[in-house]
């Protein structure tokens, strides 16, 4: 089983290649795909306020506490917030120079995060340059392909 | 005569000579008394020891929140009761809505500055809030309460008050009573000194001292509390030196901050701002005219007029100093007259929230003594924002002690138990119960009852065996049959099922949920114990684990704390985030000093930890958590795990829903069987205990790398819904069989281009 699944890889990947460049080619008119709504905090949730409030501190470079307003949104998040919030402790750590924070909270970012390709494809770039920043080139490579690929999807 | 005259000459020259010797002395004496007058002030630091405060309460539309709750709240925060709650710390009722005045604090995102809010309950639920004057307000919080101060090496506490925030009238009376001359003396008054005379005459005996402020400061500040004359001697030019070298109002607002009014067992209350909240729940400023008076009346002898040990002698002389007060025209007639009529309104010593978490407190010392030395802790005043969530921790308590109570009444099988609850997102631990009497202080079961986990650990063995999917997935049979393992020494481990029968081939999915020993022992050897024991570590166990058998059965031993720790990376989906008990130090200004963030650090393979919180999730639904059903709300998706130690001596029960973690323990300290079991007697506290407070769902959405894959009923080919016996799985691509029946569609979920895709990527 392991064998035929290895030897499939090539051929699966070849064929994504041709499909690929039949939709390319195709003549049939191409419908643009709705586009999904954005991944955010509801404005009326208790959460955004908090949200806004942790903005505005990191863009007065108060980290402390633009954290501490992160981490009370999360204590009062609803379900399907909380991918947003750790996107946002995930940036203020990549800008605090803690990379390495920065990418387990992108990753657990996207553990929580809804079936939303570009969402996923943005968590990915993070995770990739917080992965950059520790040096890790294959990790950065592997989370820039994930990105890219998410960004293919319709 | 030349004799004469030389002798007259050498004596007067002795003099002369002795005189000089005892200026030098006494300048000397009064130069090293000047020095220790000087160092000591000015170098003085308070001894500020660190205060721990519990989370504060976030107010929002929609939080789980009803009267009962504000009742508990507005208690334990000493606010008073009072029409429109014009003042910080008050608060009023009218129907379903709530006023309250909060009175604000510091913190690392600035804080909140007092505010008044107006809270509409409606269903238990928060259904408006508002600032008093009607403009919607998005989140408010009250200010957190103080749980605890922490000062190894000394027990002196106080409140640093500023005389700029110290009430005015406090001040007035304080002098009108004990030194009406403050502002005109050098440090002594002789016209004091002498109206004390008179009056120890005419009494008879000692009863004022006369001394100045000034002196009593001395007295506390350099010199022993025993009346000795050298003491005496001392405390005068010292008091002229103190008052040579500094300010009026520096000396004041010493003497305000170092009196000694009081002792709260090995704590010495210290100033007038910690005797405010030890005597009356509040902070100084909050306080009126018949406080003062009693506060200021207590100066005289702290032990003697204790308004909770002798309220009679205590009350006679509040109103004297209330009645010096009025005849020195500090307070009118009427103000008089008011403050005669009120009672002491002294609160009892227990029934806050200072002190009565020691469990917690505990938890919270021990994080601090990691980073930071005890002379900080004990003198710095810094302030802990602690992530004790009070009525968390209150309805645990609750939850243990009532249940403990009915399955053994009054203590007489010697039951005892303990909980943790945490919010695994933040890594916060929110309640700590260590002994069905929750406000002991003697033994921490939470943190300290190391014992054995049982089954508990069957979900290590689980996430270790799904992270070889080619090997493993939840539909596949294991053995749950009688087995031996051959062991040193000739011994050999033969695990027995709680029901002492096996089931034969079970899907590795049921032999989770019914919690069948041999399934899973059979499973745990197979997949390796080093395995098994590396995937423990990876969740966060840090004690020694035996590469014993039994180890798959939970012959590892735990403390309710560590299986806190150590369920976290399962209720987050594979990511470990360390529990704290603090979230920030800020310093005596109230000025950031350190944070605690929330970090997460990805530890198990992430679609298959789906699988393993999936399967825990069917234990609830199906299996040996099943009991709970009715407890929480029908639609709330928790999961979690039983455990049974042998002989029945510990019962466990750990779990989560979206947005908290539990764990229940009970037994006996002994060790002795307690006939306990996971199911019956730790669930029913874990349901309530998670019951009390708002839950949001765990996520069944799978990931990327999972999909739902119906099985056939050997778990060995893929099926069709419908078909007989068949059941639905999430699966790790990975572990897909190639192999299907001939029944009914193959898979019945991610179809598609984006399926397809996923397929290929995989």
């Amino acid at each position: 089983m392991v064998q035929a699944h290895v030897q499939l890889m090539p051929m699966r990947a070849a064929l994504a290649g041709l499909l690929l460049l039949l939709g390319a080619c195709s003549v049939r008119p191409v419908m643009p795909p709705e586009p999904l709504p954005p991944v955010e905090v509801a404005d009326t949730s208790p959460a955004a306020s908090l949200l806004a409030a942790a903005d505005s501190a990191r863009a007065r470079n108060e980290y402390s506490a633009a954290g501490r307003y992160l981490e009370r949104a999360l204590s009062v998040s609803q379900s399907g917030e909380a991918t947003v919030l750790y996107r946002k402790l995930a940036e203020l750590r990549l800008e605090e120079d803690k990379p390495r924070a920065a990418e387990g909270l992108a990753l657990r970012a996207l553990r929580e995060a809804p079936d939303h390709p570009q969402w996923q494809a943005e968590l990915w770039t993070l995770v990739a340059e917080a992965r950059d920043r520790q040096g890790d080139e294959a990790g950065r490579d592997a989370a820039r392909d994930n990105a890219e690929r998410l960004q293919q999807e319709p | 005569m030349p004799k004469n005259v030389s002798s007259s000459f050498f004596s007067r020259g002795l003099l002369i000579k002795a005189t000089l010797v005892f200026l030098v002395l006494l300048l000397v004496g009064l130069a090293w008394l000047d020095a220790l007058v000087r160092s000591r002030f000015d170098s003085h630091q308070w001894q500020l020891p660190a205060r721990v405060y519990a989370r504060p309460v976030e107010l929002y539309n929609g939080r789980v929140l009803d009267m009962a709750h504000i009742d508990r709240l507005v208690a334990l925060m000493r606010y008073r009761e009072e029409a429109g709650a014009s003042t910080p710390g008050s608060w009023a009722r009218e129907g379903n809505t709530v006023l309250l005045h909060t009175r604000g604090f510091r913190d690392s995102d600035g804080g909140e500055p007092p505010r008044r809010i107006r809270l509409r309950i409606s269903n238990g639920r928060v259904a408006g809030l508002a600032s008093a004057d009607g403009a919607a307000v998005p989140v408010a919080r009250l200010e957190p309460m103080q749980i605890g101060s922490i000062h190894p090496g000394h027990s002196q506490d106080r409140i640093l008050v500023r005389l700029a925030q110290t009430p005015p009238e406090l001040v007035e009376m304080l002098l009108a009573v004990e030194d009406r001359q403050f502002y005109e003396h050098h440090g002594i008054s002789f016209r004091g000194l002498a109206r004390a005379t008179l009056a120890n005459l005419r009494a008879g005996g000692l009863r004022q001292g006369g001394s100045t402020l000034t002196q009593q400061l001395v007295k506390n500040f350099w010199l022993t509390r025993d009346r000795t004359l050298s003491r005496k001697l001392l405390e005068i030019p010292m008091a002229l030196l103190l008052e040579l070298h500094y300010e009026k109002p520096q000396i004041l607002e010493t003497y305000l901050n170092e009196v000694y009014l009081g002792q709260d067992g090995a704590r010495a209350i210290h100033g007038m701002g910690l005797a405010a909240q030890f005597y009356f729940g509040r902070p100084l400023e909050e306080l009126e005219a018949h406080h003062y008076a009693l506060l200021v009346g207590m100066l005289k002898g702290p032990g003697l007029y204790d308004p909770r040990r002798r309220p009679e002698r205590a009350r006679a002389r509040r109103d004297l100093v209330l009645r010096a007060s009025h005849a020195e025209g500090v307070i009118s007639e009427a103000a008089l007259e008011r403050a005669l009529a009120r009672p002491l309104e002294v609160v009892p010593r227990t029934g806050g929230a200072l002190y009565a978490f020691p469990a917690f407190i505990d938890l919270v010392r021990r994080q601090l003594a990691r980073d930071y030395p005890p002379a900080v802790l004990s003198s710095d005043g810094l302030i802990i924002h602690s992530t004790l969530d009070v009525l968390a921790q209150l309805a645990a308590e609750d939850a243990l002690a009532k249940a403990l109570e009915t399955r053994d009444p009054g203590g007489a099988s010697a039951l005892t138990g303990a909980v943790v609850m945490t919010a695994p997102d933040q890594g916060d631990v929110l309640a700590v119960v260590g002994d069905r009497r929750a406000r002991s202080t003697g033994f921490n079961r939470a943190l300290d009852a190391v014992r054995p986990i049982g089954s508990l650990a069957k979900p290590a063995v689980v996430q270790a065996a799904l992270e070889q999917p080619r090997r493993y997935h939840l539909a596949q049979h294991v053995m749950d049959e009688p087995f031996e393992v051959p062991l040193a020494h000739g011994q050999v481990w033969a695990p027995k099922n709680f029901d002492d029968k096996s089931q034969g081939a079970i899907p590795m999915l049921d032999a989770l949920a019914h919690s069948r020993n041999q399934g899973m022992a059979s499973l745990g050897m197979e997949v390796g114990l080093d395995k098994v024991i590396a995937t423990l570590r990876r969740l966060g166990v840090q004690r020694r684990i035996p590469a014993y058998p039994s180890i798959l059965l939970g012959s590892l031993e735990l403390s309710p704390f560590e299986v806190a720790v150590m369920y976290q990376p399962l209720a987050t989906g594979g990511f470990r985030t360390p529990l704290r008990s603090i979230t920030d130090v800020l310093d005596l200004g109230g000025e950031p000093m350190a944070r605690y963030p929330v970090s997460a650090d990805p530890v198990l393979d992430q679609d298959a930890a789906f699988l393993t919180q999936w399967s825990m999730i069917q234990v609830m639904r199906e299996g040996t958590g099943r009991g709970l059903l009715g407890v929480l709300p029908a639609d709330i998706v928790v999961a979690g795990k039983t455990g049974t130690s042998d002989g029945f001596r510990d019962a466990w029960f750990a779990g989560f829903s979206g947005n908290h973690l539990a764990v229940v323990w009970v037994g006996r300290d002994d060790n002795q069987s307690a006939g306990v079991t996971g199911s019956n007697a730790a669930l029913p506290i874990w349901g309530q205990v998670m019951a009390s407070v708002p839950q949001r769902s765990l996520r069944e959405t799978a990931p990327p790398g999972v999909e739902w894959v119906w099985m056939d009923a050997d778990g060995v080919r893929t099926s069709g819904e419908g078909c007989r016996d068949a059941r639905r799985y999430p699966m790790m691509t990975a572990s897909i069989p190639q192999e299907s029946t001939s029944c009914g569609e193959r898979r019945d979920n991610d179809e598609g281009v984006r399926g397809w895709f996923r397929r290929m990527f995989n």
